[in-house]
């Protein structure tokens, strides 16, 4: 008999740090400021109590609660500065994160019993940070969790 | 005009069904919608003399589905289900449906039941987990009653 435990959010985003540490040369994590490139940050950023359902259950009784995270990550990959090498950089960075995401191909993702479903988009773009404007990308991880 | 103050959700709903040993069991966990249908077979004739139709009901029925959510434990519907196909024993058992609850007062459908049929359909590409729908059928008859314990 299959059996899920409960995925906890911080749990989820603690892992797909990890993972992404095994990117060379990054700074990864809630940080103070972008002292570092490339800065890779992750944070859950939404959330749903039970997904596709209109009450705070998926069964009666509440017995199971499907829940929906979304956990971004944001990669800064450098200053605007030169454009051909911004986005070299922005685009080599990206490569890398979708390594690693396209590696999590056995279930479940991450190795954390309870994900059951993983659907990730990504872009790459200019975004700005105090003042500053910095070439890189921004991925979207959807969860669906025990 | 009286509005009305009694209107009720159906979250807290409970379906139980019999098990290969005849204990009901309670499937609700694993359930999240159940639809009854009380239905009438209707005879209907004309007569000379009258312009209109004439009808009499002549029998009844209550075909129930259940939508439920395709899971691996025994005592939950989708093996329970699985187990009453596979398991070489077609006969009907007990459904009881409490609505809006199983507390004292709440109104009880209970029937025996066969199972008629139920569909599955896993999918890679979708972002949820597996459903299971059934369609069960009443053998003989269904009774309505207040829950009492």
């Amino acid at each position: 008999m299959t059996t899920h435990s409960t995925v906890q959010l911080d749990a989820l985003v603690t892992v797909i740090e990890g993972k992404l540490d095994d990117i060379s040369g990054s700074v990864v994590g809630m940080k103070e400021g972008i002292a570092d490139h490339r800065t890779i940050m992750v944070y859950g950023s939404e959330f749903e109590g039970a997904q596709n359902s209109r009450t705070d259950r998926n069964t009666f009784g509440g017995g199971l609660r499907l829940r929906r995270y979304v956990v971004s990550v944001d990669v800064y990959s450098r200053p605007s500065s030169q454009l051909d090498e911004d986005i070299t950089a922005a685009q080599q960075d990206s490569y890398s994160v979708i390594a690693i995401l396209e590696a999590q191909s056995t279930s479940p993702a991450f190795g954390l019993s309870g994900v059951h479903t993983f659907h990730w988009t990504g872009k790459l773009g200019v975004f700005p940070y105090a003042g500053a404007e910095y070439w890189g990308s921004k991925f979207a991880l959807e969860f669906l969790c025990h | 005009m009286a509005t009305t103050q009694t209107e009720i959700v159906a979250t807290n709903c409970v379906i139980k069904l019999d098990n290969a040993a005849a204990v009901p069991t309670d499937i609700s966990g694993s359930l999240n919608s159940v639809t009854f249908a009380p239905t009438h077979g209707v005879a209907e004739w004309y007569t000379f003399s009258t312009q209109w139709k004439q009808r009499r009901i002549v029998h009844k029925d209550m075909p129930v589905t259940i939508n439920g959510i395709y899971s691996t434990n025994a005592a939950e519907v989708a093996q329970l289900v699985e187990n009453w196909f596979f398991g070489g024993n077609d006969s009907a058992r007990t459904l009881y449906i409490f609505v809006p609850d199983s507390e004292v007062g709440a109104y009880v459908l209970s029937g025996e039941f066969v199972l008629g049929d139920y569909s599955v359909t896993p999918d890679a590409e979708a972002d949820d987990v597996v459903r299971i729908e059934i369609n069960l059928m009443p053998d003989n008859v269904v009774t309505r009653s207040t829950n009492a314990t």
